[in-house]
């Protein structure tokens, strides 16, 4: 009976504070969102640039790398922050994104990386759907990511049990408080580790054999995403909402298609390839945004695994981002102001 | 379903809360029935048909033995029901190891041909029920036990859910007794079967399941096994040899619990086989009701250890060859059989050498020697989980990387949490070991320990990794 008692009593205890404090949910969204707010609190005047991404723009946008090209170009005093998340497709950016609204913190101009692996829609499935799981979302999400294709009863289900018993659907984010290292890996880190200033979070540099190796894991994973790539259904839908949400509260956006290695660049399928051309197409003429593809802007030697940009290539990339993508768009802005 | 899932909660608590609130308690037995019926048919309803189909013939068999007006007619009875049990479990198991071993000794021998595959699914748990079955109509044979004349009873004396995909294998003279009593509720029973649910469930996903992100690396088929270092191939021994036991013994424990709230008693599979100080003793300690079955039905018919050693070792070398089969249809686990099989003739031949030498005798008696003996018995079957796997050639390739000295690849996860989880589980066995639990035990108040099982469950969930892996032996 005190079995049953204190395990009722835990559970509800857990539950309240996570109905209290719904941020535990999403630890890593939660401590960048707290720096970002800093940030931009001190720069109250600047151009204020936010990116949105998975852990490739994580990796290969420098913030303040970005802050210099930028007032370079602008003379403009520039506070960046890099929000990019590990696993962020299109629905976990549009989620992330209309957070950052919600806290009233409006960029004015953001980065949104177009991943084509996250593009991907296998097993019935939008690929956000195996990474924004159900219990790192709010209810009010959860009806999002249900209207853009995540599995209604699974991720309903998946919601409620971490609801109703927090100690097993949170056990991640519970375990990355105490010990993070205990993570298994294919999960996203919880941490509250936001990588360096700015959200940057690059990989070091690792010798040949190891990023040889690294590569094989690579491909197992993403060449079967990338065959499976769709270019419309509810995740292409959620891309174009968060563009729409973006131009509807005024701010400019450039698209990038991150950096890849030439045999990662080699595992997309001719007419993947094709449907990306045509989507980035189809972006700019819609939405008016800059959109580059920046695959192949980077040599073999800048990757650690043939997909994450090291630490030393992140500036070159920053740089070229800024002056090719985001220069163009903060001026296409003004032009049309 | 399996037991640590939210689905299986749901049912159990339902099951559980029926049952006793069920004013007519006769009805008891058709409700666990229907239930276990039901537990089964989740997975494969045809199959859940096809256990029940034969346990009703077994139950036939059983009744015409009793009632056959000779020995001979009721041998034919057990004869039946034996190859029909046999002929089901060789179907779905076996067949497919016999063709390809067919096929690739002709090939060879010369003889091209593909080799046939069948498409077969292996109902889970088929060797635990078959053996219970078999048992069964060679005890009412023997007189040992009376042929149960209710078919519910005896349908859920094999479909009971529990015990149905893993064991522990029961034995109908425990069960059936039980199946007739009537049930009273009791507070001490329930506590009892929660902690070894809370147990259990500490075992199979803090521990079993978060090594197995280590034991994979070696243990997944298609794992290149020669990239790994030699400390990576040995912590990914130790990791399995937990995680059988964490996972299995963890099983039995919840089966244990879910039948003591229902007011069963199943039999007790685990006692810290570990740190067992001989082989032997290991087999009294591991997977208890397996080697009680493998003892009484295949051993002593045998002859047992009732003649000289080479007789003796040659009845160890068909029962455990045996045992090795029944784990998996493969050369490895043949393997994995005659090693233990071996141990354990070596071990007998030690003991013989060591009764003749008091001085030596002594030494192995006493704390230290105690100790050295565990020690050394864990190492031999920590390595004899080598061959635990469908594998022969992976399972010498492990060896081969274990004994030569190679810098490699490490393992997928940080080491961490892999010898933390060994001393913890190194501390639990002292505790018990010592009598310090016992201790514990008689002293701290019930609710002090409900409390304590509510947060090794809370515990158990939070520590437990992504992936929801299926208990190891329900493939067998």
């Amino acid at each position: 009976m005190s079995a049953v008692l204190t395990l009722l009593i835990l559970n509800a205890a857990l539950a309240a504070y996570v109905y209290l404090r719904p941020e535990v949910r999403d630890p890593l969204y939660d401590a960048k969102q707290q720096a970002l707010t800093a940030r931009f609190a001190a720069h109250p005047d600047g151009l204020r640039v936010v990116v949105l991404g998975s852990s490739r723009s994580a990796a290969a946008v420098e913030p303040k790398a970005l802050e210099a090209a930028l007032e370079r170009e602008t003379s403009q005093p520039t506070a960046a922050f890099n929000m990019a998340l590990q696993g962020d497709g299109p629905i976990g950016q549009l989620v992330h994104f209309r957070r950052l609204m919600n806290a009233g913190q409006r960029p004015d101009a953001m980065v949104v990386e177009l991943l084509p692996a996250t593009f991907s829609w296998s097993a019935d499935k939008p690929y956000d759907a195996v990474v924004l799981r159900p219990d790192r979302i709010t209810h009010e999400e959860l009806e999002t990511v249900c209207r853009y294709g995540f599995p209604e009863d699974q991720t309903r289900r998946g919601w409620w049990e971490a609801a109703l018993n927090p100690w097993s659907g949170l056990r991640f984010q519970l375990l990355a408080c105490v010990q993070p290292k205990w993570l298994p890996l294919g999960i996203v880190q919880h941490r509250r580790d936001i990588g360096e200033t700015g959200g940057w979070g690059p990989w070091e540099p690792v010798p040949e054999a190891v990023v040889r190796e690294r590569l094989d894991g690579v491909r197992q994973q993403y060449q079967p995403e990338l065959k499976a790539i769709r270019w419309e259904g509810p995740h292409v839908q959620a891309y174009e909402d968060l563009l729409r949400e973006a131009r509807a509260a005024g701010i400019r956006v450039a698209i990038v298609v991150p950096p890849e290695g030439t045999e990662f660049r080699s595992w997309y399928p001719p007419d993947v390839e094709a449907g990306l051309t045509a989507f980035l197409d189809q972006l700019r003429r819609e939405f008016g945004v800059m959109a580059v593809d920046g695959r192949a802007w980077l040599p073999d030697e800048a990757f650690a695994d043939g997909h994450h940009v090291t630490r030393p290539w992140a500036k070159t990339f920053t740089e070229r981002l800024t002056r090719e993508a985001l220069v163009p768009a903060l001026r296409r802005s003004e032009q049309s102001e | 379903m399996l037991f640590t899932t939210h689905q299986y909660l749901i049912f159990f608590v339902a099951v559980f809360a029926l049952y006793w609130a069920m004013p007519w308690p006769r009805l008891r037995v058709y409700l666990l029935l229907a239930a276990s019926f039901y537990f089964y048919a989740t997975w494969n309803e045809w199959l859940a048909l096809l256990v029940t189909a034969t346990a009703t013939l077994d139950w036939l068999l059983a009744r015409g033995i009793e009632v056959a007006p000779s020995r001979r007619i009721g041998r034919l009875f057990v004869a039946v029901s034996i190859s029909v049990n046999l002929g089901v479990l060789f179907y779905f198991k076996y067949t497919n190891f016999f063709l390809d071993s067919l096929f690739q000794a002709l090939h060879a021998a010369g003889v091209s041909h593909p080799t046939p595959v069948l498409k077969v699914i292996v109902p889970f748990g088929i060797s635990f029920y078959t053996f219970e079955a078999i048992s069964y109509t060679v005890d009412v044979f023997q007189g040992r036990v009376k042929a149960e004349r209710n078919l519910p009873n005896f349908l859920l004396f094999i479909l009971f859910f529990p015990h149905l995909v893993a064991g522990p294998i029961v034995r109908a003279r425990d069960f059936l007794r039980q199946a007739h009593r009537p049930k009273r509720w009791s507070w001490v029973r329930a506590q009892h079967g929660v902690q070894l649910i809370a147990l259990g469930l500490f075992k199979k996903l803090a521990i079993a399941d978060c090594m197995a992100i280590y034991s994979d690396r070696v243990w997944l088929p298609g794992q290149d096994i020669n990239a790994l270092s030699t400390q990576a191939a040995w912590m990914a021994v130790i990791a399995f040899t937990i995680r059988v036991y964490c996972d299995f013994s963890g099983y039995s424990d919840i089966a244990l619990g879910c039948a003591h709230l229902l007011g069963y008693k199943l039999t007790v599979n685990f006692r810290m086989p570990y740190i067992s100080a001989n082989i032997a003793e290991f087999w009294r300690r591991w997977h208890i009701s397996l080697s009680t079955w493998l003892r009484d039905y295949i051993f002593i018919p045998l002859g047992g250890s009732r003649g000289g050693f080479w007789f003796t070792s040659r009845n160890l070398i068909i029962t455990f060859g045996l045992a090795g089969l029944w784990h998996g249809a493969t050369w490895c686990w043949l393997v994995w059989g005659l090693v233990h099989a071996f141990m354990l003739i070596v071990h007998r031949a030690f003991r013989q050498f060591a009764e003749a030498r008091p001085t030596l005798n002594w030494a192995l008696e006493t704390r230290a020697g105690t100790a050295a003996r565990i020690l050394f018995t864990l190492f031999f079957v920590t390595l004899s989980m080598v061959f635990a796997q469908p594998s022969l050639t992976a399972a010498v390739s492990v060896l081969k990387k274990m004994f030569v000295v190679e810098t490699g690849v490490g393992l997928p996860m940080d080491q961490n949490r892999l010898w933390w989880t060994v001393y913890v589980v190194v501390a639990a066995h002292l505790v018990v070991f010592l009598g310090i639990w016992k201790w514990l035990w008689r002293r701290t108040p019930g609710p002090v320990l409900g409390a304590a099982c509510a947060l090794l469950f809370v515990g158990s969930q939070v520590l437990s990794p992504d992936t929801t892996n299926a208990f190891m032996y329900f493939q067998f």
